[in-house]
């Protein structure tokens, strides 16, 4: 009830924490993707030394706590740390660095799953045709969007839901950088339990809506024929 | 347009085991050549050599009596080529979608009639909307080798092209495979049953279990086991 009336009061203040909750875990998403493909294709279909050791390495990092993250970009940007110049400490985009930590192995594990499970005669049929390397890559893409894209709704759906690296690195500053994890938090240091309650419903309506327009990319969310 | 591709000494194995050892063989464009051999023989990994789909471990590839690196091989065989799998893969889009993909890919413009024609060719217009991946597997095999041609390469290479199908549809794959002969595409074909060939087949290569091609008595005219006619 108390989520009812919190979304239905229109209360700027929850807007804005619902604005930084998205605002924060969509860019992180957006640029975490890409250099998370490129090294889920290079796993996939590269053939180089180490190659065992990376995987193990990216299957390893998924089981990090966000709060070691936070804590590790933490010591990166405070004012004695090697990159405290940049000023980026309590900042959104400190929280965007946090959450590309943490979404880069979910999307390079499970993008490599899915590349794997592709057929290698798709790659190989697109070159035989006559496609180049690059439409070829199009088409191996395509052939896995589906693994892929569930690759990006488990990486959103840690990174929106996480509070330690949130907290850690945004501060928990009002109107700024807090966003529904965080806020959730300090309600319940508070003992406002069910505005703690309400806030973690808003979150997973809002997830919801997010999930559902992906959903339209997953075909019939169904088993195909091969 | 190339006419004529000569391989020389092919030789690859997998980790210890030799899977071809010395082939030479030469594509040439109306030629139709037979790949013999049990299974494990190399068929298909000859295959996707001669496609530019792999390198081989050794093995030298000639045209116009110039020898040519492995990387000028390998662009020269996968613009002049189309390797078609045992089980032909379809792209998961409708059946002209397919089709068309070759003229997509060399950013030709699909014009609406060659498409109509190669669907005509693979009689499969009522099903030009379907999903590829709903057609029985003779109208896959006939897909794909229309997909194949209209890549316009001289070179085609079958591998098992009638393999699981049903006297129908292997009467309509080897139907159209002659019909490419006659238009003078250059093919090999890897065949179990070399009869239903025979027809059209201007060449043996029969490759042993290790590899090894030696001359086939019946189609001698070109397979040497050590020489490039």
């Amino acid at each position: 009830m108390a989520a009812l009336q919190l979304l239905v009061s229109a209360d700027a203040g929850l807007w804005n924490i619902i604005g930084v909750s998205f605002a924060v875990s969509l860019q992180a998403i957006v640029f975490a993707t890409p250099p998370a493909l490129a090294i889920a294709l290079a796993l996939s279909y590269g053939r180089f030394p180490g190659r065992h050791f990376l995987i193990a390495t990216f299957n390893t990092l998924l089981s990090v706590p966000a709060v070691v993250v936070g804590l590790t970009l933490y010591l990166l940007l405070s004012h004695q740390g090697p990159l405290g110049e940049l000023r980026l400490l309590f900042t959104q985009p400190a929280m965007v660095l946090g959450q590309i930590a943490l979404s880069l192995p979910i999307l390079v594990a499970m993008g490599h799953a899915a590349l794997q499970g592709t057929d290698r005669r798709a790659w190989e049929t697109a070159r035989t045709l006559g496609a180049g390397p690059l439409r070829t890559l199009g088409v191996v893409l395509y052939e896995a969007r589906f693994g892929l894209i569930a690759a990006m709704l488990a990486a959103f759906g840690r990174i929106i839901a996480e509070v330690g690296a949130s907290l850690m690195l945004g501060g928990n500053i009002a109107n700024y950088t807090r966003n529904i994890p965080t806020a959730i938090a300090l309600e319940t240091s508070k003992g406002e339990f069910a505005q703690g309650i309400a806030l973690g419903l808003v979150l997973l309506f809002f997830s919801f809506a997010v999930n559902l327009l992906f959903h339209r990319f997953q075909g019939q969310g169904q088993v195909r024929q091969q | 347009m190339t006419r004529r591709i000569l391989f020389h000494g092919i030789s690859h194995r997998y980790e210890n085991t030799p899977v071809l050892s010395s082939v030479n063989l030469s594509l040439e464009k109306g030629k139709a050549i037979l790949l013999a051999g049990p299974n494990g023989s190399g068929k298909t990994t000859l295959m996707r050599i001669l496609s530019g789909l792999m390198a081989p471990d050794k093995g030298r590839v000639a045209v116009d009596d110039r020898i040519l690196t492995w990387r000028q091989s390998r662009r020269l065989l996968l613009e002049n080529t189309v390797y078609l799998h045992q089980e032909p893969y379809m792209f998961d889009a409708s059946v002209e979608r397919n089709l068309s993909f070759p003229l997509r890919a060399k950013n030709d413009v699909a014009t609406r009639g060659s498409v109509d024609e190669a669907l005509h060719m693979a009689r499969l217009t009522r099903q030009a909307r379907q999903p590829a991946k709903s057609l029985s597997g003779g109208e896959r095999r006939r897909l794909a080798i229309v997909r194949a041609w209209l890549t316009g390469a001289g070179f085609m290479l079958l591998d098992e092209p009638t393999v699981n199908l049903d006297a129908a549809a292997r009467a309509g794959t080897i139907e159209l495979m002659r019909d490419l002969h006659d238009a003078g595409v250059g093919l090999i074909i890897s065949c179990h049953t070399p009869q239903e060939v025979a027809a059209f087949v201007d060449e043996t290569v029969q490759l042993s279990e290790t590899g090894d091609p030696s001359p086939q008595e019946d189609h001698e005219r070109n397979a040497r086991p050590t020489g490039i006619s």
